[in-house]
This record gives structure tokens, C-alpha cells and sequence, in this order.
């Protein structure tokens, strides 16, 4: 279960520096990202851990093929939602910056930031509860988390139905306290602070 | 390791055949997850009473958030253990159904909401029943307004048969594995899945902007 952590930042990572890259529309790499999109779309999270574990990793270590495969599959995601983010605030405040006498960094810093992270934070908060879903996956590799636990301990005394009942339990409190939290943040700070009223 | 044409020569018909099922399945779980999402919708917006309101709102919350192979195992393995055995297909139909029949329910919720409450108001003042209204009214233009985010959803229920392969059912995935485990060439086994479900999953784009512009340009 530590690598829910470790896949979410590297995600972020991953996405957020490939979003920026993408919003420059370089032309060559911009198709290769477009086709890595793509791919990831397309492909099954489950096939990604097998193709990350048996090819690349050839049955050393399945956490690092589930952390691999979950930041490759949600990082095209996040790229997205962070091209997004950044062609949605508008040029002119990039322009506007300039004419107020900022350099590139302190503009980035005091004025796109802020409005690209209140843009972008319910996207990613609902990328990252996928993230959190699909780390579930990982026990097809034989990654020793709690569904892989349950699946073990289900061989062992034959009774499913507590265990999973207890897995979707956690899964659930996991993912909906983050849903809470992502909700509350949202709603008293960034519609707050962009001026838009609570929508049912 | 090197991606072998021979293998694929030799064990296409596994892939073919896995290619097959994997479409079978996704488009059974599409039209049925699309009822229930639409039923659970329509329920929903009909505000019958605060019980089936909770009800449905747990449905929904439930199933959004946890994950499919957890749901998979639950009516699989779980149900098994109350005597209530089910086909190992039957099971996974069930769950794909219910995990996307909550996102479908979401996403045509998010369709009812963005259509004006005149809309809703000319229809009763010209004394429509809540139901006559929905159905020749709002829904129509909700349909309209949703159809991406369904086609998208549609490509998420293609990755989703990916996982009947834990329950040993012969589709895509599982041929992968097959074909694998037979000749332990990585990259042909499921370097060919992979370029299979890209395409599967081209196919059921093409198919839903087709689908789009037929519904945009009726109106």
C-alpha cells in the first residue's frame, strides 16, 4: 500500500513537467506524446503491470512494475488535464505579467500557478482516486497489497465474502475521505476565491 | 527479446478469438450498463422519496469508489461463500455493469442538471406528466449534451473486460497471458494485446464520433 504515495507524486510529476512540455506544441515530440496518450488510453491497466513486470522487470520485483505501469498509465492522464490547465489561463495574463516588469519565474510563481492549481485541482483530485482504484491491479503481478492479501488469505480459509467485504470497506473509506476533503477544499476555497457559486 | 512474427502467425487464433470475446463482452456491458445508468438517472431526477434517493446515492457512491477488481472478487468469490455461484462470465458482467452503471448514472445526472429549468417549467405548463417530460424533453437534450463523455466511458468499459482475465476467462488479456507463458517472448505476447486493444479502442472512438455528429445534426 506505500506505493499509493509513491505513484501519486511521481504521476504528478511525471504529467505535470509532460503537460507543460505538450502546451509548447514542439512539433515532433508533440506527436509522440499525442501517440503515448493515446496508447495509454487504449491500453488496460492490467496489461500495462503484465507488460511492465514480464518485459521489463522479468519477475524481480512487482512493486516497482506496479508503481512503473500505474505512473506511465495516469501520468498521460494528468499530462492532459495539465495542458488543460495551462492553455486555460489566459494568455494575456502571461502578457500582462511581462508588461509589469516580471521575469518568467516570478510570473509563473505569483500569477499562472495559482490559477492553473485552482483550475486543475478537482480534475487531479479525480485522476488521483483512479489512481488509488488501480493500485488494486497490482495484485494480478503478485504485489503483496491488500487485495493480494485477501486473495491469499481467502485460499487459506475459504471465506470470501468477510475479507473482500472488509477490502471494499477500506477502499471505500480510502477513496471517498479523499473525495470529502478534495469537496470541502473546493467548495470553501477555490470557488471562493474564483467567484463561482456551489452547484448541486 | 525481439517481437517474432512467427509467434503471432502461429498463435493468432487465440488472439483473434480473444479480440472477439473482449468485444462481445464490452458491448454487452455497454448497453447494459447504459439501462441501468439511465435508470438510476431518471430515478434520481424523479425525486420519488428520500429512500430511494439514499438508496440510489449509495449505489452510486459505492460503486464509484471501489475499485472493479474488488467488486469482481466480491461476486465471484465473495457470493460463492452464500451459495449464490454464478458463471464466472455472469459474474463478470454483473460487476463491470454495476461498477459503470454508477459512472454512467453520474454522467447523464451531469446532463439532466445542465439543461434550464424552463425546460422543465414549459413542459409542466404544458401539463406533462414529470415522466412525459423527461421522456420527450430533457431527455433528448441531455442525451445530446453527454454523448462524449459516454463514448468515453464506453472505452473505459473496453479496458474494464481486460479484468475478466482474473476469473480465467478467455479474452484478450488472458489470451496474452496464454501466449506467453507458451513462449515467454514478452514483447510479441503482449506488445501484439496491446496494439489489439489500441485499435479495439480506435475503432469505439471512430464508432462514437460517428455517433455524435449523427445525433448533432438531428435535432
Amino acid at each position: 500500500m506505500a506505493i499509493i504515495p509513491i505513484a501519486m507524486f511521481l504521476a504528478l510529476f511525471v504529467g505535470i513537467i509532460l503537460g507543460v512540455i505538450r502546451s509548447m506544441k514542439i512539433p515532433v515530440i508533440n506527436q509522440i506524446l499525442s501517440l503515448y496518450i493515446i496508447t495509454m488510453r487504449g491500453v488496460p491497466t492490467i496489461l500495462l503491470m503484465f507488460i511492465c513486470y514480464f518485459v521489463l522487470n522479468t519477475g524481480s520485483d512487482p512493486r516497482t512494475a506496479a508503481i512503473l505501469a500505474l505512473v506511465v498509465s495516469n501520468g498521460a492522464y494528468i499530462t492532459e488535464i495539465a495542458r488543460g490547465g495551462i492553455e486555460a489561463v489566459d494568455k494575456r495574463q502571461r502578457e500582462a505579467a511581462k508588461s509589469l516588469g516580471l521575469n518568467l519565474w516570478q510570473s509563473i510563481y505569483y500569477i499562472i500557478m495559482p490559477q492553473f492549481i485552482l483550475l486543475v485541482s478537482p480534475a487531479i483530485v479525480g485522476q488521483l482516486v483512479l489512481l488509488i482504484k488501480a493500485t488494486a491491479y497490482a495484485s494480478v503481478i503478485g504485489y503483496i497489497e491488500l487485495i493480494k492479501m485477501g486473495v491469499n488469505l481467502m485460499q487459506a480459509t475459504f471465506l470470501p465474502l468477510p475479507i473482500f467485504f472488509y477490502s471494499a470497506v477500506f477502499y471505500f473509506i480510502a477513496c471517498h475521505s479523499l473525495k470529502k476533503i478534495a469537496d470541502y477544499i473546493d467548495s470553501n476555497v477555490r470557488m471562493k476565491i474564483m467567484g463561482e457559486k456551489k452547484d448541486y | 527479446m525481439n517481437f517474432e512474427w512467427d509467434i503471432i502467425s502461429e498463435y493468432y487464433p487465440i488472439l483473434l478469438k480473444g479480440a472477439i470475446l473482449a468485444l462481445q463482452y464490452t458491448v454487452i456491458c455497454i448497453i447494459l450498463s447504459l439501462i441501468l445508468g439511465l435508470l438510476v438517472a431518471i430515478l434520481r431526477v424523479l425525486k420519488i422519496s428520500k429512500i430511494v434517493d439514499g438508496i440510489l446515492n449509495s449505489y452510486i457512491s459505492i460503486f464509484r469508489e471501489i475499485p472493479l477488481l474488488v467488486i469482481l472478487y466480491f461476486i465471484f468469490f465473495g457470493l460463492s461463500q452464500i451459495r449464490l455461484i454464478m458463471p464466472a462470465s455472469v459474474a463478470g458482467i454483473l460487476a463491470i455493469t454495476l461498477n459503470e452503471g454508477a459512472f454512467i448514472a453520474e454522467i447523464i445526472r451531469g446532463g439532466f442538471e445542465s439543461i434550464h429549468k424552463e425546460q422543465w417549467e414549459s413542459a409542466i405548463a404544458l401539463r406533462m406528466t414529470k415522466i412525459q417530460a423527461i421522456k420527450y424533453v430533457i431527455l433528448p437534450q441531455a442525451i445530446k449534451k453527454v454523448i462524449p463523455s459516454l463514448v468515453g466511458q464506453s472505452s473505459s468499459i473496453l479496458k474494464d473486460t481486460a479484468i475478466l482475465a482474473v476469473i480465467a476467462i478467455e479474452e484478450l488479456t488472458f489470451s496474452s497471458k496464454i501466449i506467453f507463458n507458451a513462449t515467454f517472448n514478452g514483447l510479441t505476447s503482449f506488445g501484439s494485446v496491446a496494439l489489439l486493444y489500441v485499435m479495439l479502442f480506435l475503432i469505439i472512438n471512430v464508432i462514437g464520433i460517428k455517433l455524435e455528429k449523427a445525433f448533432k445534426n438531428s435535432n
